[in-house]
């Protein structure tokens, strides 16, 4: 199938398809090389392509300033630093321990001795009596010395259980310094990936102010506190136009008066929508 | 009371926000740990959160320390003598020999 839609005159640059019978995710698809049937003869996209080649108003101005920053091949330290923290972090093994079973069979044991022990105390008690009337204790006794042995075995459960659970607690706590650790690496993964994003948008912060200067509407870029204020699509516009994406820009934003008007704006090859 | 120690990112957002949201239930609250009241509702919180996020919360039951109760007198007039020493850099070990003071060895092997 070979779409075209009413050429600009500088040809390959600047295609309009609005009236072409051909939807936003064929040709998506298609620049991405993507679909079953439809062929481009645009260069290949770059990965960043996916973030900024449709400039809209979906994804955060800064993250596509920062995707615009990492198309131009910028590698701030802070990256580096990034990635090492990502790698220790990985590094780290954490074993799993479940005290909960101990926790349960210790409390188990504890509340069966307690209940034994009053068992006991009431068999006594009834030998006792029948002891003191001069009534047949044969029968008492046996239930005194059943409960006995089993207030004994329970006894004995209660300081397996005991020990389990010392064992499970000891064990938790020796995890807990790696946990720690990983907490610490967590973090400082989050702030390296901070301080990433931070030096990326800035080295692009000129480049930024210019392409916004050459796209309609209105966006700011501030380094502290870090962000984009204004116009979302003018944003994305100018992140479309700094970034390094090999392929078209799919233009839908209707911001311009012509597909030739865009690819000029946005110095880039520009499929218009 | 109930001290709730968190070790993850995750774990230590939930326990925060479980403060933020029961006020009431929160006796102190320093970085990723809590101290909860002794309630039902306290013991609700933890055990929510550990259920979360298993063994990287952290639970334990505190009491407040009464030495006069629970420390030997020897420990607690090391302690007072200690703290009022002349001289600053003294550590503890030096300071405690030749006098009646327990040394920090056979203390670390005695439980309380």
């Amino acid at each position: 199938m070979r779409v075209s839609g009413e050429e600009a005159a500088d040809g390959d640059r600047a295609i309009d398809l609005r009236g072409a019978p051909i939807s936003l995710d064929t040709v998506r698809a298609a620049i991405q090389r993507n679909h079953p049937t439809v062929r481009t003869e645009y260069p290949e996209p770059t990965r960043w392509w996916p973030t900024l080649g449709i400039p809209r108003d979906d994804a955060a101005p800064l993250d596509r300033l920062v995707a615009a920053a990492r198309s131009r091949g910028q590698y701030p330290p802070a990256e580096r630093a990034l990635a090492a923290a990502q790698r220790e972090l990985r590094e780290i093994t954490v074993e799993r321990v479940d005290t909960d079973g101990t926790r349960r069979r210790l409390a188990d044991a504890g509340s069966e001795v307690e209940r034994l022990r009053e068992e006991v105390a009431t068999a006594r008690g009834r030998l006792q009596s029948r002891q003191e009337m001069g009534a047949d204790t044969a029968e008492a006794e046996a239930a005194l010395d059943d409960a006995v042995r089993r207030l004994s075995e329970a006894e004995t459960e209660r300081v397996a259980a005991e020990q389990a659970h010392d064992a499970a607690q000891r064990r938790a706590r020796e995890t807990r310094a790696a946990r720690e650790r990983r907490l610490r690496l967590q973090d400082r993964v989050a702030n390296r990936r901070r301080d990433t994003r931070h030096a990326l948008a800035a080295s692009v912060e000129d480049a930024f102010a210019a392409a916004v200067d050459a796209l309609p509407g209105e966006a700011t870029f501030s380094i502290d506190p870090l962000g984009v204020e204004g116009d979302e699509v003018t944003a994305a516009l100018a992140a479309a136009r700094i970034a390094d994406l090999r392929a078209p820009v799919i233009d839908t934003t209707r911001r311009f008066e012509s597909a030739s008007a865009g690819a000029e704006a946005l110095d880039a090859p520009v499929v218009r929508l | 009371m109930l001290l709730v120690a968190t070790y993850s990112r995750e774990a230590r957002t939930s326990l925060r926000n479980a403060c933020r949201s029961h006020e009431s239930a929160v006796r102190r609250q320093f970085g990723r740990a809590a101290l909860l009241a002794e309630t039902e509702f306290g013991a609700f919180l933890a055990l929510r959160l550990r259920e979360k996020h298993g063994a990287d919360v952290q639970i334990e039951h505190t009491s407040p320390l009464n030495e006069y109760a629970a420390v030997p007198e020897e420990i607690r007039e090391a302690a007072t003598a200690y703290a009022d020493r002349d001289q600053p850099s003294t550590p503890y070990a030096k300071f405690a020999t030749g006098t009646d003071h327990p040394d920090p060895t056979t203390m670390r092997d005695r439980e309380l």
